[in-house]
């Protein structure tokens, strides 16, 4: 099967003011299959914007070449530059673009026109679509007049009336408030279902990365610094990067040891932990990765069969609602632990505690510091 | 996400063939070019060197005319007081109105049109009308007052030059001004009024610091003004044997015979290195780069709290709209319904008998409303159609092309109005173009001259047609034609209209082209005006100068319905 998107090796180069060149996609390649979602995850600054506006035709790449439906639609080195009026692609922006001067209808339409459809036809699909977002009243309203929620509804309308096969989004939920947002992503999810469209959907928000995309990939200043399913991106980070930007992570500077045994550890100065995963070599300088949730807390020194246990003093808690955060520290170091454990509730700061960590649920990266 | 270079992203878009709007815009903006450069570049060089040679003896017999320095003097001192005059009070005005308590909700809105409903002629006429020696409408009052041989003024001198041109100037240095302000971050004076500084302190040390760019810009506008415009000089310096530059160049060329040529092209000159050094200075003080703290305003800042200044700043505003607008108004109505001028009112004795005159009897004037309807309305429309069409290109392709395209479409208004028409007139009149005494010559010349204000009104249009409801329209599978036909005009254009409404306005009110280009077969608003001025009749002149203002009403009154109408949101 053919991917519905294909980006092989693109660069784009912005001259800034003065001279400095910044390189925000450098030679990113990725593919969107069909009915896939794909993430682009990142900070702001990353490039995220940058790609999805190369593949939507409104920035012209340096480099590379992009496939939209088996279609060449850029290529540096066969000069192709498809604009991105004929490249039958849908967007929806992160301001939804809407036109003030047209009604809710006409913005919807607009998109069909150029398609030698009759008037009929037009109106039906029109309505076809508000009804798919839940808008179907507001045809003949303006823009102007609905709320931030139903605009950006009727962006999402627009988008699909034309049936494209391939949708990108830019940020399309940030400018919604929390409560409306995370409907929006339940029936942007539903929606994707049920129409099926290939999308390209990009935002700073890790929580609406993991809830959409089929995969998702991080981005560090111009290149992609994990691509996979959103589980396998949290659950095993490649590098401190995407621990860190994707979830709340504490990380821990050590050394891999090799037991007798042949069981890995990895010492670090708060103590020396079991680890079961990772192909780290003895010797190599890493980051222990706890995940904030995978770490346990006991007001009383857990038994010694008990793995990983290390003592800490509470240094804070914040209660969040769904879950508490203790601060501890442990030999100058601070670690995030997040409980849901009620008898936990008689811990007063600058108490002794402890902590345990399962071997299974540590993760080692490679410590860049110390390589570069 | 990265600031994407638009220069870069717009250029990308675009493959290298020909569009229409390429085509269109590049061929409009050729033609305005080599109106504007030729005849300048003619007219100077054949002055300057003739034959490829510096002309050192017209030079010379120009410094050697006695009343050259009295000329500059007499210049200086009206335009440069004056300048300094209406930036001050526009400053003040914009301050007052944008930041502190003072602020008049209306003031904003008219004070930028009355100009428009009164062109500088009308005002100048209106204010001859209130304070000429003994029968002007004040001198009734005072003579009323203080009986006669007491208290008395006279538009006549100095102090009246004076007082007309910073009336005049005020509403540019104002706008300018007033828009800097509004986008100054208030929270600037804030944190000032916090540290403790009160509020003239704050004026001085933050506010008007921040915008010294600005203020810069907006003495350039007022100086270029006062130097091209003829209108106000012609009516109020030559009664009071001021010479000015304006004058004497008209002079030079229509009242002496053989016209000396030579003299008004250097006396052009002299005015355009004095507003090129002017623009030289204001360029070097907004480049200094300390003063772009325009951020992000916070909505809803509460205006400063004059206390109990509140009250006379209020009065000093109100005062500055009746003098500018509403005495001068009333006193050409005044003047034009009686049959006499005279400074005793009398309604028993109003008569219609000059307008009836204006309309129906004398045919100069009539035949000058409609020639100028027709420039006015052609050239509005020839000039904003280029305005739009490069205002576009430059929205749209940015890169270097597009500042070019911009810079030179705004050049008009650094070179004052009446160098322009003196240039028009040494290239266009004689071979081999035979222009002189045409409407075409005008037509052109009225173009040149009024197309900066229509462009900036296109452009500030065009803004408001955010970059992402056009990528919106390509995503779509619009072309770029579809796109601005849809989208980008319809949003637009109730900018465009109002553009098109200041260039029509300015055509009307012209009397530095019509002093020079126009002719007796030929009359326009600004022609009659100064042969009515000629020839003394003082009604005819104030029911003349009525019907231009009603007529302008009748224009900005529909333009303001339409953009009602049509705005958004």
């Amino acid at each position: 099967m053919t991917p519905r998107i294909q980006i092989s090796n693109v660069t784009k180069r912005f001259k800034r003011a003065g001279g400095k060149v910044i390189v925000p996609v450098d030679n990113i390649s990725l593919t969107v299959d069909e009915n896939e979602l794909v993430v682009l995850l990142g900070p702001s600054g990353c490039g995220k914007t940058t790609l999805l506006r190369c593949v939507a035709g409104l920035e012209r790449p340096d480099e590379g070449e992009i496939t939209i439906d088996g279609r060449m639609v850029f290529s540096s080195s066969k000069g192709i530059f498809v604009p991105p009026d004929q490249r039958r692609i849908s967007m929806i922006f992160q301001s939804y673009a809407l036109w003030p001067h047209m009604t809710v209808a006409q913005n919807v339409g607009y998109p069909l026109e150029g398609h030698r459809l009759s008037k009929s036809d037009i109106a039906e699909r029109v309505n076809r679509a508000l009804d798919l977002v839940g808008v179907s009243g507001l045809d003949g309203q303006y823009p102007g007049r609905i709320s931030g929620g139903q605009q950006q509804r009727v962006a999402l309308a627009r988008a699909l009336v034309s049936n494209s096969s391939v949708v990108l989004f830019d940020e399309p939920l940030s400018n919604v408030d929390a409560q409306v947002r995370s409907q929006l992503r339940f029936e942007l999810k539903r929606m994707q279902r049920q129409i099926g469209f290939s999308g390209l959907y990009v935002t700073h928000d890790q929580a609406e990365a993991m809830e959409l995309g089929h995969r998702v990939a991080v981005l560090q200043s111009g290149k992609i610094a994990a691509l996979d399913t959103p589980r396998r991106v949290y659950d095993e980070p490649p590098n401190h990067y995407v621990a860190n930007f994707v979830g709340v992570s504490n990380f821990l500077r050590g050394t891999v040891r090799q037991g007798a045994d042949g069981n890995l550890s990895v010492e670090t100065t708060t103590g020396i932990f079991r680890v079961v995963s990772g192909a780290a070599k003895a010797g190599a300088s890493v980051l222990l990765v706890l995940r904030p949730e995978k770490i346990a807390l006991h007001p009383v020194r857990p038994p010694a069969t008990t793995d990983n246990v290390i003592e800490v003093r509470i240094e804070a808690q914040l209660f969040s609602g769904a879950h508490t955060e203790y601060v501890v520290s442990a030999d100058d170091q601070m670690l995030r632990i997040w409980s849901h454990d009620d008898t936990l509730r008689s811990v007063t700061e600058g108490e002794v505690a402890w902590l345990s960590i399962s071997p299974t649920a540590l993760r080692i990266v490679p410590d860049e510091e110390v390589q570069s | 996400m990265t600031p994407a270079d638009p220069a870069t992203a717009q250029g990308a878009r675009f493959p290298a063939f020909i569009r229409p709007l390429n085509v269109l815009t590049l061929l409009s903006f050729a033609a305005l070019l080599i109106l504007i450069v030729y005849p300048l570049g003619r007219m100077f060089l054949s002055t300057l060197f003739p034959g490829g040679v510096p002309n050192a003896k017209a030079a010379a017999s120009l410094l050697a005319e006695p009343w050259l320095g009295s000329v500059l003097r007499n210049t200086f001192t009206a335009v440069g007081i004056s300048t300094i005059l209406a930036v001050a009070v526009g400053a003040i005005f914009a301050w007052l109105n944008e930041r502190t308590d003072a602020n008049l909700g209306l003031f904003g809105t008219i004070l930028p049109i009355i100009p428009l409903l009164l062109p500088s002629v009308a005002l100048t006429i209106g204010w001859v009308f209130l304070a000429a020696p003994n029968v002007g409408l004040i001198n009734g009052l005072l003579t009323r007052i203080f009986g006669s041989g007491g208290l008395q003024v006279s538009i006549y001198t100095w102090v009246g030059l004076i007082w007309v041109y910073t009336i005049h100037g005020v509403p540019y240095a104002y706008l300018v001004v007033s828009s800097a302000i509004k986008n100054l971050d208030p929270a600037l004076e804030e944190a000032s009024l916090i540290s403790g500084a009160g509020i003239l302190r704050t004026l001085f040390r933050i506010s008007l610091p921040a915008i010294v760019p600005a203020l810069a810009g907006s003495c350039l506008l007022v100086v270029i003004s006062g130097l091209g415009t003829y209108s106000i000089p012609a009516i109020i310096a030559t009664t009071a044997e001021i010479d000015v530059l304006p004058t004497k160049i008209v002079h030079l060329l229509t009242k002496d015979y053989p016209p000396h040529l030579a003299d008004a092209q250097l006396l052009g000159l002299i005015m355009l290195v004095v507003v090129m050094g002017v623009w030289f200075l204001q360029r070097k003080l907004s480049a200094t780069g300390q003063f772009v703290t325009v951020g992000g305003r916070a909505a809803g800042s509460a205006p400063m709290s004059l206390g109990r200044w509140r009250g006379p700043a209020r009065g000093l505003m109100w005062f500055y709209i009746i003098v500018a607008s509403v005495l001068p108004m009333a006193a050409l109505l005044l003047v034009s319904v009686q049959r006499f001028w005279s400074p005793v009112i009398d309604p028993s004795k109003f008569t219609l008998f000059h307008f009836e005159q204006v309309l129906f009897v004398n045919r100069v004037t009539f035949a000058s409303f409609s020639n100028s309807l027709l420039l006015a309305s052609v050239g509005a429309t020839i000039a904003m159609s280029i305005a739009v069409l490069t205002a576009i290109y430059a929205t749209f392709r940015g890169g270097v092309m597009g500042r070019i395209v911009d810079v030179v479409i705004k050049s008009p208004a650094t070179i004052p109005n009446l160098v322009i028409s003196l240039a028009f007139l040494t290239t266009f009149s004689g071979a081999p173009f035979f222009l002189s005494g045409t409407l075409t010559i005008l037509l052109i010349a009225f173009i040149v001259m009024y197309i900066p204000p229509g462009s900036i009104a296109a452009a500030s249009a065009l803004t408001q047609v955010g970059t992402d409801l056009r990528e919106a329209s390509y995503i779509s599978g619009a072309g770029e034609g579809r796109t601005i036909w849809r989208i980008v005009l319809p949003i637009a254009l109730p900018g465009f209209a109002a553009g098109w409404t200041l260039v029509f306005v300015h055509m009307m009110g012209d009397l530095s082209a019509s002093a020079l280009l126009a002719g007796v077969k030929t009359p326009v608003i600004g022609f009659a005006i100064l042969t009515i001025w000629e020839t003394g009749s003082f009604g005819l002149l104030a029911a003349f100068s009525t019907i231009m203002c009603l007529l302008n009403a009748l224009v900005v009154g529909a333009m303001m319905w339409f953009v009602r109408q049509h705005s958004i949101r």
